[in-house]
């Protein structure tokens, strides 16, 4: 049981995001690709945010998010980007997507805490 | 064809990447120099990645070391078991950075970019970049202290005629902000 799912290949991103959120007191689980992240969305229904990068091995962070609606028609969990991407195209997929925003790194959690805590339902 | 500003441009990319990924010891901006050719220790590693649209092929390497002093400074407070692979990670995100900010700046210019995600391999096939067609490449080396350095290197590969102006000055990049949609 999670409230968020942190997405990223890179266990220092995971590590950094997942370490703080946890710090500041809420659940986290963790998946290393939007494959992974998938089946953690699928396995556990309690994620209200998911975190995710973009460029990733096996799956993209972009497909993922197309998939959490498409396959797991799951339309009310929220989806923010955290990458070193910032291509408007991008962008543009990830709204037509259904993401709720976009973050580029590096993370500065103190930042989008509060945020945070609202989209995953805890403020 | 790859113009002059174009080159000294992507050079400029480069080091403000360098120099926004890296800090000494103290949190004090790095030193860079320019070299003829990276020189990497023996039994480095090199992070490799790849900036690519249909015109041009941009390959960019980090050279880290695998000595104490690289893991103490770079990957410090990991575990000695793990501190191999902890150093390997950082350095994987750190080139995943400097590559991405050239990536979001050279995207200003030239739609339609993609970028790899990093990749390990002994820095013995440095040389195998500059071996293949190209356009321009360069080679920097990050002083990090006096006990570590990291070399640098980029390479293009241009299709059609590339020139372009690009300063670091002129732009005023957000980062870590969460734009809401």
């Amino acid at each position: 049981m999670a409230q968020i799912l942190v997405v990223d290949d890179s266990s220092t991103v995971r590590n950094e995001v997942g370490g703080f959120l946890q710090r500041s007191g809420l659940t986290v689980a963790y998946a290393v690709d939007g494959k992974d992240g998938l089946s953690k969305l699928a396995a556990d229904p309690s994620v209200k945010l998911v975190v995710c990068d973009v460029n990733m091995p096996h799956m993209d962070g972009l497909t993922m998010a197309e998939k959490v609606r498409s396959e797991l028609r799951n339309s009310a969990i929220h989806i923010v980007m955290l990458t070193t991407e910032n291509a408007p195209a991008m962008k543009e997929r990830g709204k037509a997507a259904g993401i709720k925003g976009w973050i580029v790194k590096p993370f500065n959690g103190p930042a989008v805490l509060a945020t945070f805590k609202k989209l995953a339902g805890v403020a | 064809m790859i113009s002059a500003s174009a080159c000294e441009s992507l050079d400029r990319m480069f080091m403000h990447s360098l120099q926004s990924t890296f800090t000494t010891p103290e949190g004090e901006r790095v030193a860079l120099t320019r070299l003829a050719q990276s020189l990497p220790d023996a039994g480095a590693q090199m992070v490799v990645l790849m900036i690519a649209s249909h015109t041009f092929r941009l390959v960019m390497a980090l050279h880290f070391p695998q000595a104490d002093d690289a893991l103490h400074i770079l990957a410090p407070g990991s575990q000695a078991a793990e501190a191999s692979q902890v150093l390997r990670d950082q350095m994987s995100e750190r080139g995943n950075m400097c590559c991405g900010m050239v990536n979001r700046e050279i995207g200003r210019f030239f739609a339609h970019t993609g970028m790899s995600t990093p990749h390990i391999i002994d820095s013995r096939s440095g040389p195998f970049m500059t071996a293949l067609p190209h356009a321009y490449a360069s080679h920097w080396r990050v002083t990090i202290d006096a006990r570590l350095h990291i070399d640098a290197s980029l390479c293009m590969h241009n299709r059609t005629p590339m020139d372009f102006e690009w300063h670091a000055d002129a732009q005023q990049e957000v980062t870590g902000e969460l734009e809401f949609f």
